[in-house]
């Protein structure tokens, strides 16, 4: 397949599942976040659920992440891989955390640290920051990269299941601002 | 072929190619306020058609000043240069997908990364 097959998915549900057939991916199904130490230190695509997976009812679907970008400065030639992995995402307070300004709910304790949250962008997000779940109903879903330097990034993934999602259900998923 | 063809040939289906303009880097007034995908086109001796930003905007006109990071860098460093911008027909695609798709199909296809690009 071609990088304009996954362009051109027709739902949320063929995309998702014409990457699950891809070689390159291995998929672990959804998990409750509190395990969060069951995430691999590997680069990929992560999916949050608020209570159940189903593609079909993409409401559910409250977050879309990545992590291994490809990147290079301006006069260096060599191209490298973010450090950061899918488990260090959720020891770091990246972005999930906006689903979780309440105290026992998805993304405070004991995953992250609410003295490292960017304040300013808080207030650009308070409508989404006054969103929260209870932990255990958070699901992760996990599309694990063998290699991300062959045939497309996790950026990629990232942005078509974004687009999809926004042409299904007209709008991103709650904790994705943009 | 040179890249910058190639990307046109790929984004063909999403772009008005009668909508398509080139602005010189002295030109900046000119630049359209469409949507789309830009490429910064660097004119050297060696290869007078390397594409060396590909970004994408809401906005060409807001996006692309003297305080776009690339545009400075290539002002900076002096080089000759021109804008193509891409505007999208009917919302086919967002601007975002356009670009990573394009970014994508660069590296991963033709072994080519965008040398202001910084990340895919």
């Amino acid at each position: 397949m071609n990088l304009k097959t996954y362009v051109r998915a027709r739902s949320f549900k063929q995309l998702i599942e014409s990457y699950l057939k891809n070689k390159n991916i291995d998929y672990q199904e959804p998990f409750e976040i509190s395990n969060y130490k069951e995430i691999k230190r590997n680069h990929g695509v992560y999916l949050i659920w608020h209570k159940q997976k189903s593609y079909n009812k993409l409401k559910d679907l409250i977050y879309i992440g990545c992590s291994g970008k490809l990147k290079k400065r301006p006069d260096d030639e060599s191209i490298f891989i973010t450090k950061q992995t899918l488990r260090s995402r959720f020891s770091a307070g990246h972005s999930p955390r906006r689903l979780s300004l309440n105290g026992n709910f998805f993304g405070l304790n004991p995953i992250f640290n609410v003295a490292k949250i960017d304040k300013e962008k808080l207030q650009d997000n308070i409508e989404i920051y006054k969103k929260s779940f209870p932990l255990k109903k958070i699901k992760i879903e996990i599309l694990y990269f063998k290699n991300i330097k062959k045939e497309f990034s996790p950026s990629f993934v990232e942005r078509s299941l974004l687009d999809c999602y926004k042409k299904e259900f007209g709008k991103f998923p709650l904790g994705n601002s943009k | 072929m040179i890249i910058q063809k190639k990307i046109e040939k790929l984004i063909a289906e999403y772009i008005d190619a009668n909508l398509i303009t080139e602005v010189n880097k002295d030109s900046l007034s000119q630049i359209p306020s469409n949507e789309g995908l830009y490429l910064f086109i660097e004119k050297s001796k060696e290869n007078p058609n390397k594409v060396v930003y590909v970004g994408e905007s809401l906005n060409f006109k807001k996006r692309i000043n003297a305080n776009h990071s690339s545009f400075k860098y290539l002002c900076d460093k002096r080089k000759e240069f021109f804008i193509r911008t891409y505007p999208i027909i009917n919302k086919a695609i967002s601007t975002k997908m356009l670009e990573i798709l394009v970014l994508n199909y660069l590296y991963y296809e033709l072994d080519f990364y965008p040398q202001l690009n910084r990340e895919i």
